[in-house]
């Protein structure tokens, strides 16, 4: 089955061609889940509300720009509005250290597998998490990101420097576990 | 590394990296969504749009047919007699020309407001024993014999006729002018007989007439209107066996108005409402189970039982048989299917889960192999588990019951009320429910350990019927009513008896599916 014909068969309702999108995109999405989750349960809360809205709405699906782009957007909207039903709040955390440059050796990150990648941004406060996997993953700029999540510009400026901090310093710790 | 080379790092490696999916995520989807689905779609679409369908186009289509069928036969006479037609109400005729001829007919819709003008007595031509005229004009007081009613019809005009008092006086009205129908408007009650001959005196009618002659006129028509509204017919043909032998007795057609405003005939068996109807129906219900034990010790179970399961809105689709007894009280029977609707949701606490993770890093050294290292964990989850189903109870059952109309039969509106019993015919269950240690099970019809009769009893029926006539045939209704279950709907080996009281709200068509029978 091509992807139009599963489309066509998801506008359809027709429940095969439901199940064939979902294993084709699931995997990459669950991850997405996770890294905006906290744990595996909240992950698979997002997936299943995701894809019922995808299922609802994929008729909207208007074949002007990437299918796939359309879906993970309306995953990561999925996924943003249990974290809000789930109280998500952007609060400002103390640093991890009082060290503003972090150097991390550039070795350090040919060990680093994906798993203690996602590993280590679930470890990350929520609101940092958030803000980091919208801006620096996801790719949208900092205007789009507080217009999705209802904050200002600067908040989620202030968000992914801290976050992204916080993480070279996770990063930092499994370096000197290493050595 | 720069803060550009590392968001670059991170972004590549897990933009698209895909984590192994849950087991079971598939399946909860699919639950969930279907759960969210509205009502209907829920219920078994198709089936139910189906089911709808059907009774709807078999009401509709017996509902037509007899009504098409009715104006045939009311106008087929006209047909054939190949003249014009005068239709002064709105009703929808539909013309059949049965003997396939080329005659053409016609038809005329008089909307507009006729004149009256009296008859006066210098109109009335008194007819002596020898069928000839006697040029004298009489008291209207004195009128006893056959006359004829010499004024000039046009389609513009009505004859009044006032204060004759004889009901067994024959008028012969002269319409001078062919294929017009003229209309009376008449102001005594005792229904005086007449009879039109075009062009009369031209006619041989007169002359061959004598009082106990059938009239056996093909060319003749009458039209009578009373006070609101006037119901058309023709003389029938001599070969119309029931007509020509009322016209045998009667010598003049006798026409009568059953009910004003509306264009019944009283039968021909004296009884003064003869109708039948169809009603089509369906209505959303919300069933309220009651639930008592039967053996003592049983509370604590019912009481689970009781918080398990909730009852949803159901729904009711039938048509039933409408028949007038008299001029106010009709029979109902017919057939329904009805479906209540239960959510059955059982909340297990201490529900585990263990969940196997493997993590595997993969170590690089300058100068030696690289090294995998496999961490294999597990992650025991403890909560509760929410299980939930939907219960549907099915039965098929025939509604019997009489209906009593507090209004008039020819009102627009109606009001009737309605009370009977709904008999069960067959039942079937399928859904989940608890056993005896809390824990779900799936009780059906058909398994073995159903503890659901196939035949549920008898309900009680009562209910209110608002009913609004968009026609003389059809009208449409709604019946809020209400059901009380007599009969327990377990088995009598079951613990506690079950019953259900349902509310609903019908909406329904009902369409006249008798002919109208004249003389």
């Amino acid at each position: 089955m091509t992807e139009q014909e599963i489309i066509q068969g998801c506008v359809r309702q027709n429940r095969q061609c439901q199940q064939a999108l979902f294993n084709l995109y699931a995997p990459n999405f669950m991850s997405i889940c996770l890294r905006y989750a906290s744990n595996s349960m909240e992950a698979e809360d997002m997936m299943q509300e995701g894809f019922i809205a995808i299922f609802k709405n994929i008729g909207q699906f208007n074949n002007t720009g990437s299918f796939g782009g359309w879906m993970k957007r309306v995953i990561i909207n999925a996924a943003l509005m249990l974290l809000r039903k789930n109280k998500l709040r952007f609060n400002e955390i103390d640093d991890y250290s009082n060290n503003n440059n972090v150097s991390i050796e550039a070795y350090t990150y040919s060990n680093l597998g994906e798993e203690d990648l996602m590993k280590l941004i679930n470890n990350l406060p929520k609101g940092y998490r958030v803000v980091f996997n919208l801006n620096i993953i996801e790719g949208y700029n900092h205007d789009e990101i507080a217009t999705m999540l209802d904050i200002k510009p600067a908040t989620s400026r202030s968000q992914l420097v801290k976050a992204r901090k916080m993480l070279q310093l996770q990063i930092l710790e499994l370096q000197k576990i290493a050595v | 590394m720069t803060d550009k080379l590392f968001d670059s790092f991170i972004s590549n490696k897990l933009k698209n990296y895909e984590s192994p999916l849950p087991d079971g995520l598939w399946e909860k989807i699919i639950a969930e969504e279907d759960k969210r689905k509205p009502a209907i779609i829920w219920w078994k679409t198709k089936q139910i749009l189906l089911l709808a369908f059907a009774i709807l186009f078999t009401t509709f289509s017996v509902g037509y047919y007899f009504n098409a069928h009715r104006n045939i036969n009311n106008f087929r006479a006209l047909v054939e007699n190949k003249k014009t037609i005068i239709i002064t109400n709105n009703e929808k005729i539909v013309i059949e020309n049965k003997e396939n001829t080329s005659n053409s007919v016609e038809i005329v819709n008089n909307k507009k407001a006729i004149k009256k003008e009296k008859i006066t007595a210098k109109d009335i031509t008194e007819i002596n024993d020898n069928n000839t005229s006697i040029a004298a004009s009489k008291s209207k007081n004195n009128l006893n014999n056959n006359y004829i009613i010499s004024k000039k019809i046009t389609a513009e005009k009505s004859l009044q006729i006032e204060d004759l008092t004889a009901n067994k006086n024959n008028f012969f009205i002269d319409n001078k002018i062919k294929n017009i129908t003229p209309t009376f408007k008449l102001n005594k009650k005792n229904n005086p007989k007449f009879r039109i001959i075009n062009d009369l005196k031209s006619s041989n009618y007169l002359k061959n007439y004598t009082k106990n002659e059938p009239v056996e006129s093909k060319e003749t028509k009458i039209t009578i209107t009373n006070h609101k509204a006037f119901w058309a017919s023709t003389i029938p043909l001599k070969n119309d066996l029931l007509h020509t032998k009322k016209l045998v007795n009667n010598n003049v057609l006798e026409l009568k108005k059953l009910f004003n405003g509306t264009d019944d005939c009283p039968s021909t068996t004296g009884v003064i409402r003869n109708d039948l109807y169809i009603e089509g129906y369906a209505s959303p219900d919300v069933a309220i189970k009651k639930i008592s034990e039967n053996t003592s010790g049983n509370n604590n179970y019912l009481s689970k039982k009781d918080s398990s399961e909730t009852m949803l809105l159901g729904f009711t689709i039938g048509a039933r048989l409408s028949k007038s007894l008299s001029n106010n009280l009709l029979l109902k029977a017919g057939l329904q299917y009805t479906q209540f609707n239960e959510k059955f949701t059982l909340r297990t606490e201490n529900d585990r889960r263990q969940t196997i993770i493997i993590n595997e890093h993969t170590i690089v050294r300058p100068g030696l192999p690289d090294t995998t290292i496999s961490d294999t964990s597990f992650s025991l989850q403890i909560g509760y588990r929410v299980r939930s189903n939907i219960n549907k109870y099915k039965n098929l059952e025939i509604p019997l019951m009489l209906s009593y109309e507090l209004s008039k039969p020819e009102s627009n509106w109606q009001l009737a009320i309605n009370a009977g019993a709904i008999v069960n015919v067959t039942s079937w269950y399928e859904g989940k429910t608890i056993d005896a240690n809390y824990n779900p099970i799936v009780v059906g019809s058909k398994s073995n350990n159903s503890i659901y009769k196939s035949q549920v009893g008898i309900s009680l029926y009562g209910g209110v019927t608002i009913l609004r006539k968009i026609d003389e045939q059809i009208a449409v209704f709604a019946e809020p009513y209400f059901r009380y279950g007599i009969s327990n709907s377990l088995q009598s080996s079951t613990g506690f008896t079950q019953k259900f009281n349902v509310i609903g709200l019908q909406f329904g068509a009902r369409f006249k599916i008798n002919k109208n029978k004249h003389l």
